[in-house]
């Protein structure tokens, strides 16, 4: 099942934000759950998949499609969720290991596929670059989870761009120190969609690619999963307890990451889950020289 | 009060000046602490306004909500158009006693909370440094009279409290200029940024700062007071107690970038939304070890007092007293009066 958060418009109209099934035929509105908002709506169906699942299936079956190019797609973010961003780290105080570990990005930076990035003023960021990530959702309460025993908290999967405001080193905003430069308003693109775990053909691992201006900057696998995404999982619960709807979002590669400017169209596209695409304004019209990379922090022109 | 007065009193039009110099908006009401209650006997809970009696129920006015955190975002929001009605409220309704309700935090799971980072002088003779902050897990909120559980990982070595002044903001708000401060801040309330430690004082974790973001890092309260019942946030004492020993004792004067320097780096990052918390950073002078067992003491002047306790399912135990490690920087350690 391919879940999403969507508004319907007609003309300049959009009708309030509401949980769907996308289908071949476009999407069909979840109404067997009742919810104050959409975001609260796609926490009970996560919260409540399993017992939920046949009748939404009949739903999907028996409903009447709205076509694709009738509604918006939103970012499918639970509510309330948190985000979390994984980050590699050298280890302090040793020079040979690396310590995985995660930051909060907002909730409020997320926006849905053909959304627009608003590049900030932000006193002392220089650039604004993209990193693209596998998104996990969260599908049950838990802390305190083994790697081996990932699959039994992941509800699904979608892509997500985390984008970071750097200094002119390309440090992260605020001299290195300081993640909160990801949690810039539209600075979180997410979708197109929720896939439900059970549709993914694991054997055939993930392919993440991002392209900026037709440009292909990123290009990762996630073949190993009980890796890739049990370590994180692991990671992740033994700090806090994560909760239906919250999302992880891992980065394929830190290879690529560069700048985003005023006029770029990014593309992210995740196998099996789909493409998101967003576009970049920036209201000051800065421009960067395009080929800057971030490389693990490093820096390469 | 008019929704149009309401509006021109939002935003610092025609205000009265019986504040202190520069004057802080005064509605004609009195000020007001609010809190997050639970009822006893199965009652609701509710955002309710501390008064001399107890606790004033506002579940009346605010029962449609989904949560907790959605009903005092709303109070929040709407605070000033609803004020009339609160104040007939407490004149009328008689106050449930301390002993009917238990206390809860008053923003039990803030869309955002934010947290300065190294944000206090403590004594140094230096230039200020840049204004940090890092985002916390909003699901690590503990009430007022909960516990610390300390967490199973042993890779931090320990474990420190670092007692704050918390903003509680009235949003959505964007870039609020820091002379427009007041327009973002619905009230103060106390937090206490528990942190993990790598080695010394440094936080385990830095650069994400998830030795921030355990469960349970982040007790808030005892309650909201209003801002117009702080005539300056930059004056306020801030105490913490360990098993009785004092340990924070410091003036928010002390503050590198005060409440208004936040407010706007904050809002120039994202869109701030009402209950949403930014806790103001620590005088790291008073810092010590958590561990089992130990009763806290918390108060900030002007807002309240609370307790707290910590639980380690580990049973580690560190030195006690403030910590006087080679980074502290407390006065017996910078002037080499311990060690």
């Amino acid at each position: 099942m391919r879940f999403a958060l969507f508004e319907q418009v007609a003309g300049a109209n959009a009708s309030p934000p509401r949980l769907g099934l996308v289908t071949r035929d476009g999407v069909v509105a979840i109404d067997i759950v009742s919810a104050p908002s959409a975001g609260r709506a796609l926490k009970q169906a996560i919260t409540d998949f399993v017992a939920l699942s046949p009748r939404l299936e009949d739903l999907a079956a028996r409903s009447e499609a709205i076509p694709l190019e009738h509604v918006r797609l939103l970012p499918p973010l639970a509510s309330p969720a948190k985000i979390l961003c994984t980050l590699r780290l050298p280890m302090q105080h040793t020079d040979t290991d690396e310590q995985l570990h995660v930051f909060v990005k907002s909730p409020g930076s997320t926006i849905g596929d053909s959304g627009e990035v608003v590049l900030p003023r932000l006193a002392g960021a220089e650039v604004f670059t993209h990193n693209a990530c596998l998104a996990l959702v969260i599908g049950q309460r838990c802390r305190a989870v083994a790697a081996s025993d990932w699959r039994e908290v992941v509800f699904g999967y979608t892509a997500m761009v985390d984008i970071t405001a750097r200094s002119a080193t390309l440090a992260r905003w605020k001299d290195g120190l300081s993640a909160l430069g990801s949690s810039c308003d539209t600075f979180g693109p997410l979708g197109p969609v929720i896939v439900a775990r059970a549709e993914i053909e694991e054997r055939d691992g993930f392919e993440l690619q991002l392209w900026c201006g037709g440009e292909l900057r990123q290009h990762a696998r996630f073949d190993d999963l009980d890796e890739r995404i049990g370590t994180v999982i692991e990671r992740a619960s033994s700090v806090m307890t994560l909760q239906p709807g919250d999302v992880i979002a891992i980065d394929g590669t830190t290879a690529g990451q560069g700048p985003l400017q005023d006029g770029d169209a990014v593309q992210v596209e995740l196998s099996q889950v789909g493409r998101l695409s967003v576009s970049v304004r920036d209201p000051w019209g800065r421009e960067w020289d395009r080929s800057i990379r971030v490389e693990s922090g490093a820096v390469t022109v | 009060m008019s929704k149009h007065r309401a509006a021109e009193v939002a935003h610092g039009i025609g205000r009265t000046t019986d504040g202190p110099a520069g004057g802080y908006p005064r509605t004609n009401g009195v000020p007001m602490k609010v809190a997050m209650v639970k009822v006893a006997g199965n009652g609701p809970t509710t955002p309710a306004i501390v008064t001399g009696g107890g606790f004033v129920s506002l579940e009346e006015l605010l029962r449609d909500h989904e949560d907790a955190q959605l009903a005092m975002s709303f109070l929040i929001s709407y605070f000033h158009e609803l004020r009339p009605e609160i104040e007939d409220v407490v004149q009328s309704a008689r106050p449930l006693p301390p002993e009917h309700v238990t206390l809860l935090a008053p923003v039990p799971r803030p869309t955002n909370m934010l947290c300065c980072i190294g944000n206090y002088w403590e004594h140094a003779d230096r230039p200020a440094r840049p204004l940090y902050m890092y985002m916390k897990n909003p699901d690590a909120v503990v009430d007022p009279g909960g516990k610390i559980v300390l967490p199973e990982s042993t890779e931090p070595w320990m474990f420190m409290h670092e007692a704050e002044l918390g903003i509680v903001i009235k949003g959505p708000v964007k870039d609020v200029p820091r002379h427009d401060w007041r327009r973002a801040v619905f009230g103060f309330t106390g937090i206490v940024d528990v942190s993990a430690r790598g080695h010394g004082r440094r936080t385990w974790g830095q650069v994400s700062w998830m030795g921030k973001s355990f469960d349970t890092f982040a007790p808030i309260g005892p309650w909201i007071s209003t801002a117009d019942e702080i005539p300056d946030p930059q004056d306020l004492h801030v105490r913490f107690w360990n098993d009785g020993e004092l340990r924070h004792d410091y003036s928010t004067e002390d503050m590198e970038h005060g409440v208004a320097e936040i407010v706007e780096l904050a809002s120039s990052v994202m869109t701030l939304q009402s209950g949403d918390l930014i806790a103001c950073g620590t005088n790291h002078e008073g810092l010590g070890a958590v561990q089992d067992g130990e009763k806290l003491d918390f108060e900030i002047e002007r807002i309240g007092r609370m307790s707290l306790s910590v639980s380690d399912p580990l049973g580690r135990s560190w030195e006690r007293g403030v910590y006087l490690g080679a980074d502290s920087t407390n006065a017996a350690v910078v002037k080499g009066g311990a060690r």
